[in-house]
């Protein structure tokens, strides 16, 4: 080994040891439609496919501890437990055919267990839809009353519903009511949410 | 040697396009908004700059080719991109779900571009949307503003009617 390489190795391991790592355990829901392969799943229609992102996931438990080569000291971090907001975004991804498509906004419904269903507030959209994230990408839109939006490619709207966020193990759903093609109506499609748990290892030098 | 983005257009593609029933022509958002990268407010510019050449060629190329299925999409689209592949040129798949069948001109910023040094580049391509083949594809890169603008258009009109390279 030649001695450029010896001080490169020793660098890397530098800030390897130097750097902190947590492992996260994150508590979330995703969409109970089309193949459990897929590795986001979309609900396919006639002429057109649906996804849903729910933003409310939550971090269950958290581990720090010094780089990815020094495994002690573990220290697990207390979580958060944030009261839920007043709002829950719900994220939609429509990837139509054709030109033709258009969403009424107003015909939306949450259904959450217990009480009546619930219509959007407010949206933002249409955005463009982060194929890598699985929901809408960043957007400066102004949130906008409910209204009927027309689509010519994959949008994404983002929906707010006046309600808190349910933990992520209540199963709620979503019927995407309002699409039409060529003015004629698509059969309302429902989103049903499931809960989803991952870890994820995040680095920071 | 032609770039990738670089591709004359044929003889044949030309005569086949004068009676084309449907060629559209399109461009592309700017996605990202100012500030939150490097090179922002010229990747901002360049947005209008693309438009505006797009109209220029697309007037272009009616004056000379007088081609009789042209149609025009002033709303931009959004430039995705396959997933999992490393081109940063917006999805021709994406433009066949959309428009079906026909030819699709469209124009955008390659990310690859995003300029350091003041310059823009733009591309241009010409979509055949039943095998997705690129029949024509040539860019230009010049300090953006509208005049220079303009004869990246008028070079792009002459590129594409004669095969010449800019």
């Amino acid at each position: 080994m030649t001695a450029q390489r010896v001080v490169a190795l020793t660098a890397v391991v530098a800030a390897l040891i130097s750097a902190c790592v947590s492992l996260e355990s994150v508590e979330t829901t995703r969409p109970a439609i089309g193949p459990k392969s897929d590795l986001w799943p979309w609900l396919e229609a006639p002429g057109v496919r649906v996804t849903a992102h729910a933003r409310h996931a939550r971090v269950a438990s958290q581990l720090v501890g010094p780089g990815l080569i020094v495994p002690l000291p573990i220290i697990p971090i207390p979580v958060r437990n944030d009261e839920p907001g007043r709002h829950f975004w719900i994220d939609v991804g429509i990837d139509p055919e054709g030109e033709d498509f258009t969403l009424d906004v107003r015909r939306v419904r949450l259904h959450l267990p217990n009480r009546t269903a619930l219509a959007p507030s407010v949206f933002v959209g249409p955005v463009m839809f982060d194929l890598y994230q699985n929901h809408c990408g960043p957007y400066r839109e102004p949130e906008r009353m409910p209204a009927v939006i027309a689509m010519t490619e994959l949008v994404c709207v983002s929906l707010r519903f006046d309600a808190a966020p349910p933990p992520t193990d209540v199963k709620f759903s979503l019927t995407l009511d309002g699409l039409t093609n060529r003015g004629e109506p698509v059969a309302p499609l429902p989103i049903p949410f499931e809960q989803r748990r991952f870890r994820r290892l995040l680095w920071e030098p | 040697m032609p770039r990738p983005q670089e591709r004359a257009a044929s003889p044949e593609t030309l005569a086949t396009l004068a009676t084309a029933p449907q060629i559209i022509v399109v461009h592309y958002h700017d996605v990202r908004p100012e500030g939150e990268y490097p090179g922002a407010f010229l990747k901002s510019v360049s947005g209008a700059l693309v438009a505006r050449i797009k109209a220029r060629f697309l007037g272009g190329v009616r004056e000379r080719l007088s081609p009789t299925g042209v149609r025009d999409v002033t709303t931009p689209r959004f430039p995705y991109r396959e997933p999992g592949v490393a081109v940063d040129e917006p999805s021709v798949a994406r433009l066949q779900r959309t428009y079906r069948t026909g030819y699709v001109f469209d124009f955008y910023v390659p990310w690859r571009y995003i300029p350091s040094d003041g310059n823009v580049t733009v591309q241009a391509r010409l979509v055949r949307l039943d095998d997705l083949a690129v029949l024509w594809a040539r860019q230009c890169t010049f300090l953006p503003d509208s005049a220079r603008a303009d004869r990246c258009a008028d070079d792009l009109v002459v590129d594409f009617l004669t095969g010449a390279s800019s």
